[in-house]
C-alpha cells in the first residue's frame, strides 16, 4: 500500500509503506532510533539526535487524553463542496471533528472523530485512537472517546 | 549590536481586494509612499529585500524581480525573504542586519501580496498547506482550524470565552474604521461578531482576518545617514526571531506561541527593556484568540489572563498598552507578505504622532509581532522614538 493511500498528495517517503501497510492492519506505527531509543510520531526515518537512519517500527500507545479539537466548517478546496448549480439550493456540510490526542508516553497523534457531537467534547477527556480503512481505500487515523 | 538602525521613512498603499492593481503596482504604492515619507528617492538607496510569503497566490515565480523591476532598481541588490505571514519582519530582519553590519547605509525593505487573484476557497487551500503536508492536511486542517484548536486550549486551561474573543474583533474593528487604508473599515457588534458563521469550530467569520490584497515598505538607515531625511528617525532599539515545531500538536501547551516569548525575550534583552515599558504594540491578530496569546505570551499580562485583559478594554487607548490601534490584521486586513512590515509603518507613525484620532498619545516606545504560520517562525521587533 502506498503512502498516498494516506497522505493525500505526498506518496514518496522513506517511511512510506511500512506505515500504511501497519494502518491496514489496524496498527499505528511509530518508529524508534535504534542507537538512542527515542521514540517518533508521526514516524520518520532518521534520528535528529544521532543523525542515522538506524530506524525501527514500533506500535504506539492507543490510550490517552484529548488535547485539543475542532471542526472545519469552511473546508479547504479538496473537501470542499461543488457549488450546487439549482436556483435558491443551499448545500451545507457539517463537519467531522478533528482532534490531537497525547497518548501514554507523551506523543500526539491526530486524527478525525467521528460519530461525536462536537459539544459533547471536551479537553482532557479519556480518548484511544485506532487506524481505520476508509470505504475508498484509504487509511486513516481515528479518536475515540473510552 | 555594532551599529544602531533607524527608520527613515515609512508607507503603505490601500489594503483591500485591489481589483484595480497588480502585486507590482501595489509595491510601487507603497515604496513611493515611504520614499515621500523620507523626502527621498531610490537614488539614494543602496540595497532593498522583498518579502512575498506565497507564490501561488500571484502566479508569479519570482514575484520579488518583478516587483523590483517595476521600481527599476537595477542593477542595486534585492532578494527575497520568506517566513509565512512573519516574511515582512523577516525582510526587516535581514534589512537591519544589512545595514547594523555596515554593509549599505540605506536599505528598502518591502513586503508585498496579491492574495484575491485567486477564490477564497483557493486562498483557503494555499493557507491550508501552511500546515504539515503530510501529517496535518489529510485531516482537512485549514489555517482557522489550526487556531481554533489553539483557542480550545486556551479555553479549557483558563476559562477564556467566545464572548472575550469576540471583544478583540470588535476594538480592532472601532480602529479600524478609522484608518483610511484598512481593508474593512467598519465597526462591528459584539452580537455581529457571535452570530457570524462558524468556520472552525470555535472560531466565527469575525474570529478571521482578512484575504487582502496589499504592500508597505520603510526605509532603513545607519546612524551616520539617519538624519539625512525629511523627518525625525525611529530606532529599531530590538530585534528578536524564534522558531517552534511545524505541528502545534507537538508543543508542549497548545495556548501558548513559544516562538513569541523566546522572541520577545530576546527584543526586550536587546533593548534593555521590559514589557510594563512598550506605549503602543501591534501583534499578530490574524485570529482573536491569536491576539489575547499574544498580550500574555509578549508578557502586556500574565499567562491566562488574556481573556480578561480585553474584557477590561486594557488594549485600547487609555488602557494598559493600546494594541492594534490601526486596525490589526483583522480590520486593516492581511497581506500576508506586506503585514509585517506594514506593523513597522504603523508603530514608526505612532512613535512621530502622525495618527490622528487613533493615536497613542506620547507613545515613544513601540512594539511589533509577527507569527509566520501558526507558530512557526516569530519576529518581535521594539522601536523607540528619537
Ligand atoms: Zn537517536
Amino acid at each position: 500500500m502506498e503512502f498516498k493511500d494516506f497522505s493525500l498528495f505526498i506518496k514518496d517517503t522513506k517511511i512510506g509503506s511500512t506505515f500504511t501497510d501497519a494502518l491496514v492492519s489496524g496498527k499505528i506505527f511509530g518508529t524508534r532510533c535504534g542507537r538512542c531509543g527515542r521514540t517518533f510520531f508521526p514516524p520518520r526515518a532518521e534520528c535528529p539526535d544521532c543523525l542515522e537512519e538506524s530506524i525501527e517500527f514500533v506500535e504506539i500507545p492507543t490510550r490517552g487524553r484529548l488535547l485539543s479539537f475542532t471542526a472545519i466548517f469552511v473546508p479547504p478546496a479538496h473537501y470542499g463542496i461543488p457549488r450546487s448549480k439549482m436556483p435558491f439550493a443551499k448545500v451545507t456540510q457539517i463537519p467531522c471533528p478533528v482532534g490531537v490526542v497525547e497518548v501514554e508516553g507523551g506523543l500526539r497523534v491526530m486524527g478525525w472523530i467521528p460519530d461525536v457531537d462536537l459539544k459533547a467534547l471536551q479537553v482532557g477527556d479519556p480518548f484511544e485512537v485506532q487506524a481505520r480503512t476508509l470505504k475508498n481505500g484509504q487509511v486513516t487515523i481515528v479518536l475515540s472517546p473510552i | 549590536m555594532k551599529h544602531k538602525v533607524a527608520i527613515v521613512g515609512a508607507g503603505q498603499g490601500r489594503f483591500g481586494v485591489r481589483e484595480d492593481a497588480s502585486q507590482r503596482e501595489l509595491a510601487f504604492e507603497a515604496v513611493a509612499a515611504a520614499l515621500k515619507d523620507a523626502g527621498t528617492t531610490l537614488k539614494d538607496v543602496d540595497s532593498m529585500v522583498t518579502a512575498v510569503a506565497a507564490d501561488e497566490f500571484s502566479f508569479a515565480l519570482q514575484p520579488s524581480a518583478q516587483m523590483h523591476d517595476y521600481l527599476e532598481f537595477f542593477p542595486k541588490a534585492n532578494f527575497r525573504v520568506e517566513g509565512a505571514c512573519a516574511s515582512g519582519s523577516m525582510a526587516l530582519r535581514v534589512g537591519w542586519m544589512t545595514v547594523a553590519s555596515g554593509l549599505a547605509d540605506v536599505v528598502l525593505v518591502l513586503g508585498a501580496e496579491k492574495m484575491t487573484e485567486v477564490s477564497t476557497s483557493q486562498a483557503t487551500e494555499i493557507m491550508g498547506k501552511g500546515g504539515d503536508a503530510i501529517w496535518e492536511y489529510p485531516f482537512g486542517m485549514t489555517f482557522p482550524g489550526f487556531y481554533a484548536m489553539v483557542a480550545r486550549a486556551h479555553m479549557a486551561a483558563f476559562g477564556t470565552t467566545e464572548e472575550q474573543l469576540a471583544m478583540v474583533a470588535v476594538k480592532n474593528h472601532f480602529y479600524g474604521s478609522q484608518n483610511p487604508l484598512a481593508h474593512m473599515p467598519k465597526e462591528i457588534t459584539l452580537e455581529k461578531a457571535l452570530n457570524s458563521f462558524m468556520v472552525a469550530y470555535p472560531l466565527k467569520l469575525y474570529d478571521c482576518s482578512l484575504i487582502t490584497d496589499g504592500a508597505a515598505a520603510v526605509i532603513l538607515a545607519s546612524e551616520e545617514r539617519a538624519r539625512d531625511f525629511a523627518k525625525s528617525p525611529v530606532w529599531i532599539e530590538g530585534i528578536g526571531t524564534a522558531t517552534d515545531t511545524m505541528r502545534i500538536a507537538d508543543r508542549d501547551a497548545l495556548h501558548t506561541l513559544r516562538a513569541t516569548v523566546e522572541a520577545a525575550k530576546k527584543a526586550y534583552r536587546l533593548a534593555g527593556i521590559g514589557p510594563e515599558e512598550v506605549d503602543v504594540a501591534t501583534v499578530h491578530d490574524c485570529f482573536t484568540i491569536a491576539e489575547i496569546c499574544a498580550y500574555e505570551d509578549l508578557g502586556f499580562c500574565p499567562k491566562g489572563e488574556g481573556g480578561a485583559f480585553i474584557e477590561d478594554r486594557q488594549t485600547y487607548i487609555g488602557g494598559k498598552i493600546p494594541v492594534n490601534v490601526d486596525g490589526g490584521l483583522k480590520s486593516k486586513g492581511h497581506p500576508v507578505g506586506a503585514t509585517g512590515v506594514a506593523m513597522a509603518v504603523e508603530i514608526m507613525k505612532q512613535l512621530r504622532g502622525e495618527c490622528g484620532s487613533r493615536q497613542v498619545p506620547g507613545a515613544e516606545v513601540g512594539l511589533t509581532h509577527n507569527v509566520g504560520g501558526s507558530g512557526q517562525v516569530v519576529g518581535v521587533t521594539i522601536y523607540k522614538k528619537d
